[in-house]
């Protein structure tokens, strides 16, 4: 795998990545191989007794907290305005890859909190991509894989679901892009209403087809059972459009 | 005293190794099929298909669209003979005799499909073809019991998303299919046939195999072809650069005369029609019917365009990435 793509994945799980960085591998997620490497790596990290807080012990409430002595969360003036959480909600805007993005070197508790959020935010995404096998299509706004991880963290105020709110839409923000951006995961259109010639253009290509299947006798009567019931399958039955 | 003791020692051994093998006994009838033991009922069930004369009735579900057919399959003097009838909602016939399949549509028209140009007979036909254990596992499932008969699942699990997992149940007597899922790749049900009565007559009545709409207008259906003309080749063949892992050319159902291509991965099977571009094609995309996906594309640049349609029991993405990677080999 590219060397860059290898930097960027070390340095997200250091802490360290930059939101471009933090795209870079969100982008390469459904890689089987990139997969593989993230486990290796987590092994690696818990072995050398590397605490993992931001991924496994996600503690949200503990990060708010944090965050809320920096400022108002709500109002975005906090430093969430200048964490990729905040800049990949503005799809719109030309992100900008100065230093204003670039989080501060840790020196204060405040900007040790700004990162931590930051970086949960974003770890979270790729997290739940992870660990719950997320394929990058489009998501429906309530998904329920979201809806299951991040409910599994202590909900106990409205802030918190703010939070949680916030997360899933970067979450579905960055899934909806990929899957424009990527060919690979484009998925096929799916054509749930039939016209009446579709279905006998559709019918005469089944003809063929289950000739083929049924007479090579691997699956006994099942594709002749598909060829004499083919007028049953909505084809003729006022199913379609005219 | 010593031929007493000794008499009874004997006894007890004797009683001692009746209990024993009658314990055996009963753990070897309990047994549960074992997984190498899968295949041996895979080849059982195909021999059935073929070799056994039954009729009953069953039900095939496609999605929420259900079908009840009654089925007559006789095996007589080495020849195979068939008929399957839809007994609800519209009528349609399938009769099969050995390597020739007849539909019988509404309006009564019969549709002769192509005779199958296969080597020889038609035993020779069925070829014991394995799920290939690279794309499929095998596995044993349980004993239940599907039309008053007791039935052995096996379960066939496709290992990547291209395709899809099938579940079917074997009568343990005769081998023969009683009931089969197809599960799509989140393990929805997306097709169902299932034996709702079965018996196994010594013979079945030739009127049985008889439709009952013989003697209507016959008809062929053809798929149109991409018409001869000086802009095509005269012999156009095609390149497919892309197939799902485990997917071969069945070279004796593919007419690349006929633009026609058929693969198979030893389980379910695909076909490949190219035509030329005409008013009524399919509209682009996947069309669906429980487990069949057909997709449609049109290729290619002016004038030398093309429409791809592949069809089979296949996950639609399967499906789109077939058809997007068909290529002509331009012979200039």
């Amino acid at each position: 795998m590219e060397q860059r793509l290898r930097e960027s994945l070390s340095a997200l799980l250091d802490g360290e990545a930059d939101e471009l960085e933090s795209h870079r591998v969100l982008a390469w997620s459904n890689e089987a191989e990139l997969r593989t490497l993230w486990a290796r790596y987590h092994r690696v990290r818990t072995v050398m007794g590397v605490s993992d807080t931001q991924l496994h012990d996600f503690d949200i409430s503990r990060s708010i907290a944090a965050a809320l002595d920096q400022g108002d969360v709500a109002s975005g003036a906090s430093p969430l305005r200048h964490s990729a959480l905040a800049q990949a909600e503005k799809p719109s805007q030309a992100r900008s890859t100065d230093a204003q993005t670039r989080p501060a070197t840790p020196t204060t508790p405040a900007a040790n909190a700004t990162k931590l959020w930051k970086l949960s935010g974003i770890a979270a995404s790729i997290a739940v991509a992870f660990v719950v096998g997320l394929n990058f299509k489009a998501v429906e706004p309530n998904s329920p894989v979201l809806d299951k991880v991040v409910a599994a963290q202590p909900a106990d105020s409205a802030v918190l679901a703010q939070h949680v709110a916030r997360q899933n839409a970067v979450a579905q923000e960055l899934v909806a892009r990929d899957a424009l951006a990527s060919a690979e995961a484009r998925q096929p259109k799916l054509i749930d209403r039939f016209t009446e010639a579709h279905a006998k253009r559709f019918n005469s290509y089944l003809l063929r087809h289950a000739e083929n299947a049924a007479l090579s006798g691997r699956q006994g009567v099942v594709p002749l059972a598909r060829v004499a019931s083919v007028n049953s399958m909505g084809m003729s039955d006022g199913r379609y459009e005219r | 005293m010593s031929r007493q003791s000794g008499g009874m020692k004997y006894g007890m051994t004797i009683r001692f190794w009746l209990i024993a093998c009658a314990c055996l006994g009963w753990l070897g009838l309990s047994v549960q099929v074992r997984a190498d033991d899968a295949s041996t009922w895979l080849k059982r069930m195909q021999r059935a298909a073929l070799e056994q004369n039954y009729q009953g009735t069953f039900i095939f579900v496609r999605g929420d669209m259900s079908s009840t057919q009654q089925i007559f399959h006789r095996y007589a003097n080495g020849i195979e003979h068939e008929r399957l009838l839809q007994v609800d909602g519209t009528m349609g016939e399938v009769v099969r005799k050995s390597g020739e399949v007849t539909c019988i549509l509404p309006e009564n028209k019969a549709v002769q499909l192509e005779q199958f140009n296969g080597p020889g007979k038609p035993a020779a036909a069925f070829v014991h073809v394995m799920p290939d254990p690279q794309f499929y596992a095998l596995k044993p499932g349980k004993v239940e019991r599907i039309a008053n008969r007791i039935c052995q699942q096996i379960r066939i699990e496709a290992l990547d998303e291209y395709r899809y997992s099938y579940s079917l149940w074997l009568d343990q007597e005769t081998g023969l299919l009683l009931k089969s899922l197809i599960n799509d790749l989140d393990g929805a049900v997306l097709e169902r046939f299932q034996f709702t009565s079965i018996e196994f007559p010594e013979q079945i009545n030739d009127e049985d195999l008889m439709p009952e709409s013989a003697g209507q207008v016959v008809e062929h259906e053809v798929i149109p072809v991409p018409p001869r003309d000086r802009h095509w080749p005269d012999r156009m063949m095609w390149d497919m650069k892309w197939l799902p892992p485990g997917f071969a050319t069945s070279r004796e159902r593919s007419r690349p005369d006929q633009n026609l291509m058929v693969f198979s991965d030893g389980m379910t099977a695909f076909s490949v029609f190219i035509e030329a571009v005409s008013g009524d094609q399919m509209p682009e995309g996947a069309s669906r019917v429980g487990a069949t996906t057909a997709y449609s594309q049109t290729l290619g640049v002016d004038p030398h365009r093309y429409v791809v349609t592949v069809m089979g029991e296949i996950p639609p993405m399967s499906a789109m990435k077939v058809a997007e990677a068909v290529r002509p080999q331009m012979m200039e």
